[in-house]
């Protein structure tokens, strides 16, 4: 028997909470069970076997989900092994809270990807929306563990209040990246919006396209040769094939500390090129 | 048995189990790596008085190390993890991270481990960064040089020390000939190290002395001054007897780093001095690792 794919054969009116589509709880579950699995997210729950085909059965370390056209929210929330591979793009709050395991996204995803997140992989083939690795509006923390890769652009928040874990963007970011992050890694292969690391704590944001206005809370520390971005670069590269494009990146960047008004212990690095030098 | 006329004695070379790390040292080029390499394995011959054994095992190309610059593999061995972790923590403090450009990593993924840029990131003074990636974490501590970065922790496996192999010459600089070629090809050898002068010992010990205070004394037995003195196995001809101790992350590599080092040197033959090959070991009572020359030499 094949691996369990569910294709999406009849679009919602409505999007659907897709948290319980885990590869460990779908396991061993035969054809029927799951036809009958309750999806929340709309005013009444409604049947997965409505909506979507299936096809195999989940041995607990691989699912694939087609979808076509639907907001699927909450895809690879609280995984914490296996692999879930979509296709068609994912909705808000992918991968939220997630501990361990692969989330593997292509076609985009919406808002909060990754926020809450501890650990495992995230990646991402198409754009993605605002507040990426970031925390809910009544939480502490956004990302707090593991490695998200986003093979396309961001929107604006990007690792806001981000704690721990890695991000990288191969696309451009919106406004405020890595705003208000408490530490953990930001890297940014393309532009930047504006007002990138506000009221940034401790944290490394690395940023080598163009940047849009710096807050004036950052103090530059000059070009300086730093060994730590070919550590960078190879231990992403090792853990992301994408992340690969790093390993061109020589070692002179411009440091600016900050944000001053937060403590100053973190950093934006612009590659030397491209710093501003003010 | 001999080898191209050099006698290879029926004996076994003893050695006993140690712990090691292997640190991974890199710079911003191998001049630099090697200056913090050879700082850090200095005064690190025997376990008698230094407190570990160490040395340089191989130069590492860019691509071979975890931040692309140049570098050098150490190898520190010591009697006890805990002997092994302090050591380690004074080295790299005060012999990596004050060389300029340096960085220091772990080279083992052992199961115990010793403390390095966890103590040594307080010498930031609260401006060092932790960095966690790929599942280990690192530390990048300021500096006047610019930055040091040092793992937190440096792995620790089970080792073998003490193994060794001893040539018996005509003259001290023939034997000499003949130990720089043995240590010119074990240095080719992978997980091994010959942590005295250039390789060579030219006082070889045995366990104990007739002064109670004294852990370690000369190896009468094969003292050439000492013929017909005491009880001893050299013939008229042994003028000098120089030894070449191994330490190994396995019997494996120990067993292989002998076998071609006694190669080396039996290659000169009698007539560039070199009569015979023996080994240093204290009736099976030392340690349990024994490299028995005759079986190696098969």
């Amino acid at each position: 028997m094949s691996a369990l794919t569910l294709t999406l054969s009849q679009l919602p009116s409505h999007p659907l909470d897709c948290s319980g589509l885990l590869p460990a709880s779908l396991s061993g579950l035969s054809a029927r069970a799951l036809k009958g699995l309750l999806l929340g997210g709309g005013p009444e729950p409604v049947k997965l076997g409505e909506f979507f085909d299936i096809d195999g059965k989940c041995d607990g370390s691989s699912l694939t989900i087609i979808n076509r056209g639907a907001r699927l929210d909450y895809l690879g929330a609280a995984l914490t092994a296996g692999e879930i591979h979509v296709r068609g793009g994912a909705g808000r709050f992918a991968a939220r809270g997630m501990r361990g395991g692969l989330l593997s996204v292509r076609g985009g995803a919406l808002d909060y990807l990754a926020s809450g997140m501890r650990g495992g992989v995230v990646e991402v083939i198409g754009n993605v929306g605002d507040f990426c690795a970031a925390a809910l509006p009544n939480e502490p923390f956004g990302l707090n563990g593991g490695l998200v890769v986003v093979n396309g652009d961001t929107g604006d928040r990007l690792a806001d209040r981000q704690r721990r874990g890695v991000v990288f963007v191969s696309g451009s970011t919106g406004a405020l990246a890595g705003s208000r992050m408490f530490a953990g890694t930001v890297v940014v292969l393309g532009d930047s919006g504006p007002g990138a690391g506000i009221a940034l704590r401790r944290g490394t944001l690395l940023l080598c396209g163009k940047t849009a206005e710096l807050p004036a809370t950052f103090a530059s520390s000059g070009v300086i040769e730093l060994p730590f971005i070919g550590l960078l670069a190879r231990k992403l590269a090792q853990a992301h094939k994408r992340c690969r494009p790093l390993l061109t990146l020589g070692p002179r960047f411009e440091r600016l500390c900050g944000d001053l008004g937060h403590g100053g212990a973190g950093e934006i690095l612009l590659p030397a090129a491209t710093g501003r030098g003010r | 048995m001999k080898r191209n006329g050099v006698l290879i004695e029926d004996t076994f070379a003893e050695a006993f189990p140690m712990r090691a790390a292997r640190l991974v040292i890199t710079a911003i080029d191998e001049t630099w790596a090697m200056h913090a390499a050879r700082a850090l394995t200095g005064f690190a011959t025997s376990v008698i008085a230094c407190g570990c054994e160490a040395g340089i095992e191989r130069t590492l190309r860019p691509t071979e190390t975890p931040d692309g610059r140049p570098g050098v593999a150490v190898l520190v061995f010591a009697m006890s993890l805990k002997a092994l972790a302090d050591q380690v923590l004074k080295r790299v403090g005060q012999c990596v991270m004050t060389t300029p450009t340096a960085a220091c990593y772990s080279g083992l993924q052992g199961a115990e481990r010793a403390p390095m840029g966890k103590s040594l990131r307080f010498f930031g003074d609260g401006w060092q960064l932790s960095k966690k990636l790929g599942g280990e974490r690192f530390w990048r501590v300021p500096v006047m040089h610019g930055e040091f970065i040092c793992q937190d922790y440096a792995g620790v496996q089970k080792a073998v020390g003490g193994g060794n192999f001893l040539v018996l010459a005509r003259t001290p600089r023939e034997g000499l000939d003949a130990c720089e070629r043995a240590i010119k090809a074990m240095s080719r050898v992978r997980d091994v190290i010959m942590p005295f002068p250039g390789g060579v010992v030219g006082s070889g010990s045995k366990v104990g002395s007739k002064y109670k205070f004294l852990p370690a004394s000369t190896n009468q037995r094969f003292c050439p001054t000492l013929k017909g003195a005491v009880a001893n196995d050299l013939t008229p001809e042994v003028g000098s007897v120089l030894e070449i101790v191994i330490d190994g992350l396995t019997p494996e590599a120990i067993r292989e780093a002998t076998r071609v080092g006694i190669d080396a040197c039996c290659r000169l033959g009698p007539r560039k001095g070199i009569l015979a090959i023996s080994a240093g070991n204290y009736g099976g009572k030392l340690g349990p690792f024994h490299f028995h020359l005759r079986e190696l030499m098969q």
